[in-house]
């Protein structure tokens, strides 16, 4: 009985392991920070709400205290912030064909040469990427350019979204270009924009098109 | 950057005008943006040469008359009228409305340091451009109202004072570094079949802004320009198409070689044309490649040499590169004195020159505009030395907003109002 009992437990543990592999390994849907990076949490497997309430810190760890010449505390400046938030940085362009590549499982042809517009450092330097209004409708064009492709050929495109369609390409686009989960909001936003934001352009495939375009446009796609 | 022989009258109107903006401030406050764009719309140039600019060039050449300083002498220099010289190979070619509309503006922000990425918290730029908190640039290109969905841009290849500035009432700086793609956002191009509807791009963006949100909430360290990157890109593709301005006009007139990158001296001139016409920016800030690459320590036998390598690198020569002199000229001939716009162009440093080669503690500002009159206010001395009494930053910003016609007076009391109308 003893040893049916381990038999149970084991093919348990296998199935939920199974289970755990059959997720997309890319999906990163807890923040870095205690536990480690993208660490599952069982008790909440999708991601949880970050609000800004989670940048202050809560738990202020013991540290050493320096005074400074002027007498003050050198600590006493440093900034109230949780660790493993605030973290966010825009993707440079070096990066972005292989993002698109990753995404769309294609390129736009145009990235090649639109390093001008994205104020690609030369070779070996760094900078840090930003994007104005001008680069963000730059992005937004290169992506339509790349899910005009995208959305060409698969049926599941063909048809106008509908609340259904919209709501599981919506989560899963997000969830593929973003690496985590998109909370309700998020896919209530994308599939308000499908269904009802986009009603002028008669091209089911073009709807989607801009669906598309606009996940890829953005922040969560835009940064690491 | 940036003072007169004033005259009897001109003091009266100075005084009348400065109490009246004091008044109007105190009681008032400034006015609401929106009260100023129904007439002729202002813009608002400034050209920017870190680590200078000497005074000759400015209009006080004729203060170095008398002992060289600066190698000027009496053929290099071009008497512009009522007071004003510059350099005659220069800036004396500039366009006779041009000339004719030069009011040279004696600035004292009391910071003879060169603010760079080291300093970042002190210098003559920083105090030029920041006033507190906040960055005159921004706040000028809100007081300027309007509905321009870029209110403010910069081109060059860092941002204003080496740091990315704050955004004032919502209307935040942003970086052009590609006129091909700013021509795109503006919807100045020639439409094109295969790109995205305009007003369903700007739902589209709309909705990434919305997806954006939470992340941008609790990313702000790096993500808070997104926002107003996202609400500049959604405005511009919810406007009415603008005049065409193409590409072509723009590298015909400037020369650009057929590039669309923000790379040249040139192209950042071409640029401030651009978002002028195609995208109605108020104010466009133009801070030339380089750290402090004005800074033209060099002496020789006769004291500084920073007037003829100055003057080298305004027209390109002596392995400066860009002449400089060429696209500020052709921007001048195109826009200055543009029938239904108030174009007005600022060019400056932030620290004039001694004739010991080291730098001062202000600057003059050229100011040129359909509302400035030819003159001086405040300059300097033989020695490159402010009066006592010279005004200091807010006064000069003041001066600008007079000639942008932005009401009320939002920078305090102008002590320049001699030389606006």
């Amino acid at each position: 009985m003893k040893n049916h009992l381990c038999l149970v437990a084991a093919l348990l543990a296998i199935a939920v392991g199974a289970a755990a592999c059959g997720e997309d390994p890319s999906v990163l849907d807890r923040p870095n920070g205690p536990g480690g990076p993208g660490a599952p949490d069982p008790a909440n497997p999708e991601d949880p709400p970050v609000t800004p309430a989670a940048l202050q810190c809560t738990q202020v760890p013991e540290g050493r205290s320096y005074v400074l010449f002027d007498g003050s505390k050198m600590e006493a400046s440093r900034v109230n912030e949780n660790v493993g938030v605030n973290r966010a940085r825009i993707k440079p362009f070096g990066v972005l064909a292989g993002e698109y590549q990753r995404v769309l499982g294609l390129v736009p042809a145009s990235l090649a040469a639109a390093g001008s517009s994205f104020d690609e450092p030369p070779a070996r330097w760094y900078a840090e990427a930003q994007h104005s209004g001008v680069s963000l409708n730059a992005i937004f064009d290169l992506s339509f350019e790349g899910c005009i492709a995208f959305t060409k050929t698969s049926a599941d495109y063909a048809a106008a979204p509908t609340a259904a369609t919209a709501t599981s390409v919506c989560t899963s686009l997000m969830r593929k270009a973003w690496s985590h989960s998109p909370s309700p909001d998020e896919i209530t936003a994308c599939t308000t924009l499908a269904i009802t934001k986009l009603t002028a352009e008669p091209d089911a495939r073009k709807r989607w098109t801009y669906v598309c375009s606009s996940i890829l446009s953005s922040s969560q796609f835009l940064t690491f | 950057m940036m003072h007169p022989k004033l005259s009897r009258r001109g003091l009266l109107k100075a005084a009348a005008a400065a109490g009246g903006a004091a008044a109007g401030s105190r009681i008032l406050g400034p006015l609401l943006p929106e009260a100023q764009a129904a007439g002729e719309p202002s813009h608002f140039v400034h050209i920017f040469f870190n680590g200078g600019l000497n005074a000759l060039f400015a209009g006080c050449a004729d203060k170095y008359l008398t002992a060289g300083t600066f190698g000027v002498t009496n053929t290099n220099v071009k008497n512009l009228g009522n007071g004003v010289f510059t350099d005659a190979s220069t800036f004396g070619t500039f366009p006779k409305f041009a000339l004719d509309h030069w009011a040279a503006i004696g600035l004292r922000h009391g910071n003879a340091l060169h603010t760079t990425p080291q300093n970042l918290n002190s210098g003559g730029e920083r105090a030029i451009l920041r006033n507190g908190g906040n960055c005159y640039l921004t706040q000028l290109a809100y007081y300027m109202g309007g509905d321009s969905a870029f209110k403010a841009v910069y081109f060059g290849d860092r941002p204003p004072a080496y740091q990315n500035q704050p955004a004032f009432q919502g209307t935040p700086i942003q970086r052009i570094v590609n006129l091909a793609d700013a021509i795109k956002a503006v919807g100045s191009d020639t439409p094109d079949p295969n790109a995205p509807n305009r007003a369903l791009a700007a739902s589209a963006i709309e909705s990434s802004a919305e997806l954006s949100k939470r992340q941008i909430d609790t990313n702000p360290g790096r993500l808070t320009p997104l926002t107003d990157a996202y609400t500049s890109a959604v405005a511009s593709l919810k406007k009415p198409a603008p005049k065409p301005v193409t590409l072509a006009e723009l590298n015909t007139a400037y020369g650009l070689g057929g590039a669309t990158s923000v790379g040249t001296y040139a192209s950042m001139l071409a640029g401030a044309e651009l978002m002028i016409r195609a995208g109605g920016t108020n104010v466009i800030n133009i801070t030339d490649f380089g750290l402090a690459s004005w800074d033209f320590h060099q002496t020789g036998a006769g004291g500084s040499l920073n007037g003829s390598f100055s003057r080298s690198k305004f027209l390109g020569t002596g392995g400066f590169g860009d002449n400089r002199i060429a696209p500020i000229k052709t921007f001048l001939t195109r826009m200055l004195d543009n029938p239904d716009r108030n174009v007005v162009v600022c060019i400056s440093g932030e620290l004039v020159r001694l004739p010991s080669g080291d730098h001062g503690d202000g600057t003059v500002a050229v100011l040129m505009g359909k509302n400035v009159k030819q003159g001086l206010s405040f300059p300097v001395t033989d020695q490159s030395r402010f009066a006592a009494g010279t005004p200091g930053v807010p006064a000069f910003w003041a001066a600008v907003a007079a000639a942008c016609k932005v009401p009320g007076a939002p920078f305090g009391a102008n002590p320049h109002a001699a030389l606006t109308t």
